[in-house]
């Protein structure tokens, strides 16, 4: 596999003194599924906002096939990098329809394509969401919201998807759907940063997995050499009791 | 709905136009307003210089308003945010009144616009810092600050007038008469006010529609979050500056018109922005025509008309979205 993203000694301070991120790096493969796993205040949605530009590193780059990213402009970022938050954060009404289509805004120039109404169809439909095109957002249920915005998200047609604790507040079958669609654009070739909170989802997506525990990386490798009992209590300073059997 | 709204607000507009230059101390018949419309030089002068004016004026604020309505509730993320609800009138109000008592008004042509745009602008940013104080305000105490900014300016504003005697006969008159004072040059100040910020909102639609997401996900989308948000701040002080400067405080067309709108056509600023500024238009120059029919030939300010339209509107979105 091919690497694609470089992520070179991160620093990171909100306020003097206290440091959030202590040089972090890796390095990200094409159709690799990479999963930041730590515990909270560790560092790992700060990092997400900076690989994705919304925050500046102190010290450090972002470097994607040799480019970096921080030196681009929002534009070339969002043909880059594609973004699942916790939850999606709409105020006003909207048709899903029309809340899927702002995944294109990064190729719209002027005027709205009929490309990118195909491959907002496409999407939803394979998300499995095409019945709720003419639904308001807002009146959704918290798991179908998930999949408009995953339909949105996979709709930018970004090489990287970055996903943080985007499962969290869903059921184990809404949780379940999800994890299998992104497996599959996984498949077939997409490449993703993501953080979890539960190990059922890690193992199920992750093919690396990089402990983060107080801004530092603290172990780095595929997921079966990193999620181990041993290093679960390292990382959460023993107070974790785990079995990882089956 | 969504089919016949557009017909019916050119009809709306074209009406309530008709009615307001026919209404007032004297009146013309129908027919009388038809000719004159395709004769303006058969030289009625009441029509010509009183009252095309004030109805044009009437539409331009209106419109200024609701458009800049719709703007800070995009850059607020709040469908209850309103330049007069957030204190932005009242901050454009407040530097009017300032510099007449400073005896800036005369320091260039139509420098109280400029005072009432920078004056607005203060106020918004001071909004907009209040909204992004850490931890992510809830849209009701953003409110609330807004209607608390509202009332330190009134007071500031109320206090400038009482220490100078000459400023309270210029300001006093000047905030009260709303839209009688319309001259053909409120016109040509409010006009390329308008017109600029139209242009510049309608090119931006695009990133306002992915706005509305949050400042994050827009910038995931690849919107400049910052120059956006730059770009609405300014926009937004310059409508409701130069409606300030034309009209004085004029309250909740921004509230009522966008608001409206969205739940008939969702969240698209491509068709909210022009829809927002014919329905505003038709809006306050209907008021106006309220406001100076109603007890005729006394005539009442227009603001008493949108605020009595505007209150009940106010309760039932704050009922809608609950934001408490």
């Amino acid at each position: 596999m091919v690497g694609i993203l470089d992520v070179n000694n991160i620093h990171f301070s909100y306020r003097k003194g206290i440091k959030v991120l202590r040089g972090v790096s890796f390095s990200l493969l094409k159709g690799e599924s990479l999963t930041i796993f730590g515990p909270n205040g560790s560092g790992k949605s700060t990092l997400i906002k900076i690989i994705l530009g919304f925050i500046k590193p102190e010290e450090g780059n972002v470097k994607f096939e040799g480019r970096d990213t921080l030196k681009l402009n929002s534009r070339e970022r969002g043909r880059i990098f594609s973004y699942v938050p916790q939850r999606p954060s709409l105020t006003f009404p909207l048709t899903v329809f029309n809340y899927v289509l702002l995944g294109r805004t990064p190729y719209i120039n002027g005027f709205v394509r009929k490309t990118d109404y195909d491959k907002v169809l496409y999407w939803m439909d394979r998300v499995g969401i095409l019945h709720l095109k003419e639904r308001d957002f807002l009146s959704l249920s918290e798991g179908e919201k998930q999949l408009a915005l995953l339909s949105r998200v996979l709709s930018q047609e970004t090489p990287i998807i970055l996903l943080d604790e985007p499962l969290s507040h869903l059921d184990l079958r809404f949780r379940t759907r999800i994890l299998k669609i992104l497996l599959e654009v996984k498949r077939e070739g997409k490449s993703m940063i993501s953080v979890f909170h539960h190990l059922s989802s890690v193992k199920f997506l992750s093919d690396r997995v990089i402990l983060l525990k107080n801004g530092r990386v603290l172990k780095k490798g595929v997921k079966k050499e990193v999620i181990t009992p041993e290093n679960i209590n390292l990382l959460f300073d023993g107070e974790v009791l785990l079995d990882l059997s089956g | 709905m969504k089919k016949y709204f557009i017909p019916s607000l050119i009809l709306i507009l074209f009406l309530i136009f008709i009615l307001s230059l026919s209404f007032g101390a004297v009146e013309y018949e129908f027919k009388e307003i038809i000719f004159f419309i395709f004769h303006p030089s058969s030289g009625e002068e009441i029509i010509l210089k009183v009252r095309l004016p004030r109805v044009i004026s009437a539409f331009f604020v209106g419109a200024s308003l609701s458009l800049a309505g719709l703007l800070s509730q995009t850059l607020f993320l709040n469908p209850l945010a309103d330049p007069y609800l957030f204190g932005i009138s009242s901050g454009a109000n407040f530097f009017v009144t300032l510099s007449l008592f400073l005896g800036l008004d005369s320091l260039f042509a139509h420098s109280l616009s400029v005072f009432s745009f920078v004056g607005a602008l203060f106020s918004t940013f001071l909004v907009f810092m209040i909204s992004r104080i850490k931890g992510k305000i809830s849209p009701l105490i953003l409110l609330l600050s807004g209607i608390a900014l509202n009332y330190l300016f009134s007071s500031f504003s109320s206090l400038f007038t009482v220490w100078g005697r000459d400023v309270l006969n210029k300001s006093v008159f000047w905030s009260m008469t709303g839209l009688s004072n319309a001259t053909w040059l409120s016109v040509k100040v409010i006009i390329p006010f308008f017109f600029l910020s139209l242009i510049v909102s309608i090119f931006m639609y695009l990133p306002l529609n992915v706005y509305i997401l949050g400042e994050h996900e827009a910038a995931s989308l690849g919107v400049n979050v910052v120059f956006t948000r730059t770009i609405l701040l300014i926009l937004i002080a310059l409508l409701t500056g130069s409606s300030v400067y034309v009209s004085g405080i004029i309250g909740f067309i921004g509230l009522m018109v966008p608001n409206i709108l969205r739940g008939i056509y969702g969240t698209d600023h491509l068709k909210l922005i022009p829809l927002s500024v014919a329905s505003g238009g038709a809006l306050l120059m209907l008021s106006d025509l309220i406001s100076r029919t109603v007890f005729s030939p006394t005539e009442i300010p227009v603001s008493i008309i949108t605020s009595l339209l505007g209150v009940p509107f106010f309760f039932y979105i704050l009922w809608r979205e609950r934001p408490w």
